[in-house]
């Protein structure tokens, strides 16, 4: 190839920077709007809920109950037998997040009743257990067909 | 390869230089590249085309709209009004890829053939006489 | 005298308005006398809420009468009582019985009760209606359709030539040529860039669909997925369609990502003209309207669970973008779009009754030329992508997905975008498309679907919405997709439906249209056309505005009540409760339910189908005109046919104030 030959591809190469330059560029932006995908993953910065809070989304059960679920992903609608565990005397902080019909989160032997939450608003409730021992959290709001069914415990810890 | 045929070559010589190397002026940046740049970019359009085993017949028409393409860029010109003038620079490119076609499937793709090809069309085109050995 | 009448007649549709509302104006005085709220009793009414619905279904109650509702609640869910117009949202707790009023209804008409607490998935279609007695709102609509009908009827037996309603079809406007904004929009059309910049939103929008339709809340309303699909997004695309043609499909992202990856190229003109693609041939008798439509009609047959069901809305785009990627890169061009993608039966079936549409400049001059770039494809633009096949030629909208690369393309500058009056292509199409019954059954799906939905989500048939939903009342996402599974019973009550949306839309109405349509051609005398192929079919043309029309006024039913769910997902799309998100970052902009002038809606929705039934009947008489070539077989046919979309609209008018 001659010099006139190289200069040309040069200056070609140098032309097609800029147009391969905004395909890059929209390869990059195309991949950050496909990354809104992992919208739910950015819960942790979007919930209301602050960092020394439990968060309870509550929602009702199609077979047998309600029950706590709190995203991310991978979790199933599964009868939860968890509990929430709390420590006597400690102030305890509980944001709680209507699910998909109003519900309520009542713990009779400790006088809590959050009162219905509509399904998308939030509530947060502060008690503080002074007394040990086991309790039921019910919900107080008839939410399903199944709705009797006692899902979570409270276990306050000495 | 054989060289396009003098007929083609004398019409397509004619408008191209009344389409467009009527337009470049007389200015010093007026070299014998840029007079040969759309010709040239359809060439090596052709030759990629053939290489890469696309159908003849529309990127020879492809390779008609591409020279009209880098004439109406080279004259400064997004567009044309004139229906004529897209007419015959397309023909005309599209009737010298055409030859230029045939020729690469005669050679089979023999490119240093090829080139000295384009370059003796271009040289006919522009009816610079070349030095024989 | 002559140029007076053209004014008044072209003021027509407004006429038609204002001689509806002046009409149910003076149905607001009421002519008997009103009991007095002192001397009347006060008359309990007892009504009970379930899922999804109020029973009774209908209640009647006198102007000026003193009532108390009586609500007994659900045994399973809390609900809400709102009834159109009044300023109050009451919850009903379950297992207890509220009372709401005393209250007085001053205005005779159709009130709608509305549930204003999250129930479940259909939710926002929980409705019963409150006649107030003497109804005469419901005569004076039916009056109106009737003097509407009456009306454009003597208007064409005028004989206007090439007109709608009064505007000339003659007349349009070259978009991007109008002084000022036309050369940036042209400038706008012709940037490589614009396509990408006017998908990319659409992409960030489609897959916060994806993730709120598997993993967000299982309820439809606090779900984008379903929120701001089902009713934004339904209802910008009708009224894009009127407006803007099929700028849906410009901004579409479900087959982009196939067509950036066979393009290998995002942005601009690939050099090389290999696709990655098989780019195999799409198979000719395959090539039309009907898998689109079917498509179209299969989704209606699991509406109620489509529009009210996350993982169902979900999944469905998940399929279609899977599909558009799959099909482009075995046919390369718009196949997807053309034979899969169901919204394109719609919107290209009615893009023929918009105001917008892209058309060559000057026929002649791509009649000059050779080469055809916008066809062949360019240094400067693809070859068309929809395979219209030739994007110099149109004269109908109904396979042009305005991508605009022909725009591009065209190195004589002749493409471009033209407003004019709706139905000008119409009547061109309709005597050339004898043997299209793929937009004939378009046309009479979309029609009759528009009147059905509007029935069925906002009328207060509880049967008909639970046989589509198959009793099953929870929402759902990918976690708990497995309650819809139906049960024996549950299956039997979807086949009602499935029979009763399939039979309307694929045999009833057709049969119906077609005994009018040989109504129609006994009355012109037109005894050597074959009634199936010559006047069945391009009739059926003229569902292309009417059917728009419908939908234009069931949609702006949807976002008027249920405006707020659209708005509020998109700071809390997933329904956990969030205050902003990632589109809009910004706290305390979540709105409310609180829907708009609801009791105002049956009088904004009928001028909207009066609209479309005067256009219809316009529509009817120019297809007419050029199928018998004379005047007054086209007013008689014409005049036939009138009775039908008539009754269509006292049809329509029963549902939303009868």
């Amino acid at each position: 190839m001659n010099k006139m030959a190289m200069k040309n591809n040069l200056k070609n190469l140098i032309n097609k920077v800029p147009e391969n330059l905004w395909e890059l560029a929209s390869l990059v932006l195309l991949l950050v709007g496909v990354g809104f995908v992992f919208v739910p993953l950015m819960d942790g910065i979007f919930t209301p809920a602050e960092a020394d809070m439990i968060t309870i989304h509550l929602y009702q059960h199609e077979s047998g109950g309600w029950s706590f679920e709190a995203p991310p992903l991978g979790q199933s609608m599964e009868h939860d037998e968890g509990s929430i565990i709390l420590k006597k005397g400690e102030l305890a902080k509980i944001f709680l997040i209507g699910g998909d019909v109003v519900h309520s989160f009542v713990i009779p032997e400790l006088n809590i009743n959050s009162g219905p939450i509509s399904p998308g608003k939030t509530k947060i409730i502060e008690f503080t257990p002074d007394e040990s021992g086991t309790f039921s959290i019910y919900c107080g709001v008839v939410c399903s067909p199944e709705h009797h069914f006692l899902v979570y415990k409270l276990v306050v810890m000495e | 390869m054989s060289l396009i045929d003098s007929t083609l070559l004398q019409s397509s010589r004619e408008e191209l230089k009344k389409y467009y190397w009527s337009k470049l002026g007389k200015g010093s940046d007026v070299t014998k590249d840029s007079k040969l740049k759309p010709f040239s970019e359809m060439t090596d359009y052709v030759y990629k085309a053939w290489k890469a085993g696309l159908d003849k017949k529309s990127e020879t028409h492809y390779a008609g709209a591409l020279l009209f393409d880098f004439i109406l860029q080279c004259t400064g010109r997004r567009f044309t009004s004139d229906v004529v003038e897209a007419n015959a620079i397309t023909e005309i490119g599209r009737k010298m890829a055409d030859h230029m076609w045939n020729q690469l499937d005669a050679s089979n793709g023999d490119f240093s053939a090829y080139k000295s090809l384009v370059s003796e069309t271009a040289d006919s085109l522009l009816e610079t006489k070349k030095v024989k050995k | 005298m002559k140029k007076n009448k053209k004014v008044v007649l072209a003021t027509l549709p407004l006429a038609i308005i204002i001689i509806l509302f002046v009409f149910t104006q003076f149905s607001v005085i009421s002519i008997f006398p009103s009991v007095s709220a002192q001397d009347s009793e006060v008359r309990v009414i007892d009504v009970r809420a379930f899922q999804f619905g109020w029973e009774p279904e209908i209640i009647h109650i006198d102007t000026g009468e003193q009532v108390i509702f009586r609500i007994e609640g659900d045994k399973v869910v809390a609900h809400g009582f709102y009834i159109d117009g009044k300023d109050f949202y009451v919850y009903i707790p379950p297992l207890e019985t509220v009372d709401v009023g005393p209250m007085v209804f001053d205005t005779p008409g159709k009130l709608k009760i509305r549930c204003s607490e999250t129930c479940g998935p259909l939710h926002p279609f929980m409705v019963a209606d409150i006649i107030i007695e003497p109804n005469f709102p419901y005569y004076t609509f039916l009056l109106s359709a009737l003097a509407v009908g009456a009306v454009t009827v003597v208007y064409v037996q005028r004989g206007p030539k090439n007109k709608m309603l009064g505007v000339s079809l003659d007349k349009e406007v070259d978009l991007l040529r109008v002084r000022g904004i036309g050369p940036i929009l042209k400038k706008a059309l012709q940037w490589r860039g614009i396509h990408f910049a006017l998908i990319w939103p659409n992409v960030v929008i489609f897959m916060i669909v994806l993730a709120s339709g598997f993993f967000g809340n299982p309820t439809g309303n606090l779900n984008f997925s379903v929120g701001v699909v089902w009713i934004l997004w339904l209802t910008a695309v009708e009224y894009m369609i009127l407006f803007a043609g099929r700028t849906w499909c410009t901004l579409c992202p479900l087959p982009a990502f196939g067509e950036w990856i066979a393009r290998r190229r995002i942005y601009g003109v690939h050099k090389l003209r290999k696709p990655f693609s098989l780019d195999k041939k799409f198979p000719k008798s395959l090539n039309n309207m009907w898998g689109s439509a079917l498509g179209f009609l299969g989704i209606s047959l699991v509406v109620p669970w489509l529009v009210t069901r996350p993982w169902v809305s979900g999944l469905l785009f998940l399929a279609l973008i899977i599909l558009g990627v799959v099909f482009t890169l075995v046919y390369t061009r718009r196949y997807f779009c053309r034979v899969i993608c169901p919204a394109n039966s719609y919107i290209g079936y009615h893009a023929n009754a918009s105001f917008y549409a892209v058309r060559s400049v000057d026929k002649s001059t791509c009649d000059k030329h050779i080469e055809k770039e916008c066809m062949r494809g360019g240094p400067k633009g693809y070859a068309c992508p929809w395979v219209t096949p030739y994007p110099g030629g149109l004269t109908e909208s109904t396979w042009c997905g305005q991508c605009y690369e022909c725009v591009k393309s065209c190195p004589l500058d002749n493409m471009s975008v033209k407003y004019r009056m709706i139905g000008k292509d119409i009547a061109n199409m309709a005597v050339l498309a004898k043997r299209r019954f793929g937009m004939a059954w378009v046309g009479f799906i979309r029609f009759n679907l528009g009147i059905f939905y509007e029935l069925v989500f906002f009328g207060s048939f509880w049967a008909l919405k639970d046989w589509g939903n198959m009793g099953i009342i929870f929402g759902v996402n990918l976690f708990n997709f497995g309650v819809l599974s139906p049960t024996t019973s549950a299956f039997q009550m979807w086949l009602v439906w499935a029979v009763i949306v399939a039979g309307v839309s694929l045999v009833a109405y057709p049969a119906v249209f077609f005994v009018f349509t040989s109504l129609a051609k006994m009355a012109a005398g037109a005894k050597n056309l074959s009634t199936k192929n010559d006047v069945f079919v391009p009739f059926s043309y003229a569902l292309a505005p009417y059917g728009l029309f419908i939908w234009l006024a069931f949609t702006l039913n949807l976002i008027l009540v249920n405006w707020a769910y659209p708005l509020s997902r998109f700071s809390d799309p997933m329904g956990w409760g969030w205050e902003s998100s990632p589109i809009i970052p910004v706290e305390g902009l979540k709105a409310s339910w609180n829907p708009l002038a609801p009791e105002l809606l049956p009088y904004i929705l009928m001028p909207i189908v009066l609209i479309g039934l005067a256009l219809a009947i316009n529509s009817t008489y120019n297809i007419a005109v050029k199928l018998f070539g004379d005047q007054r077989m086209a007013f008689r046919s014409t005049a036939v046919m009138a009775i039908l979309h008539t009754g269509m609209a006292l049809f329509f008018a029963w549902i939303i104030i009868g």
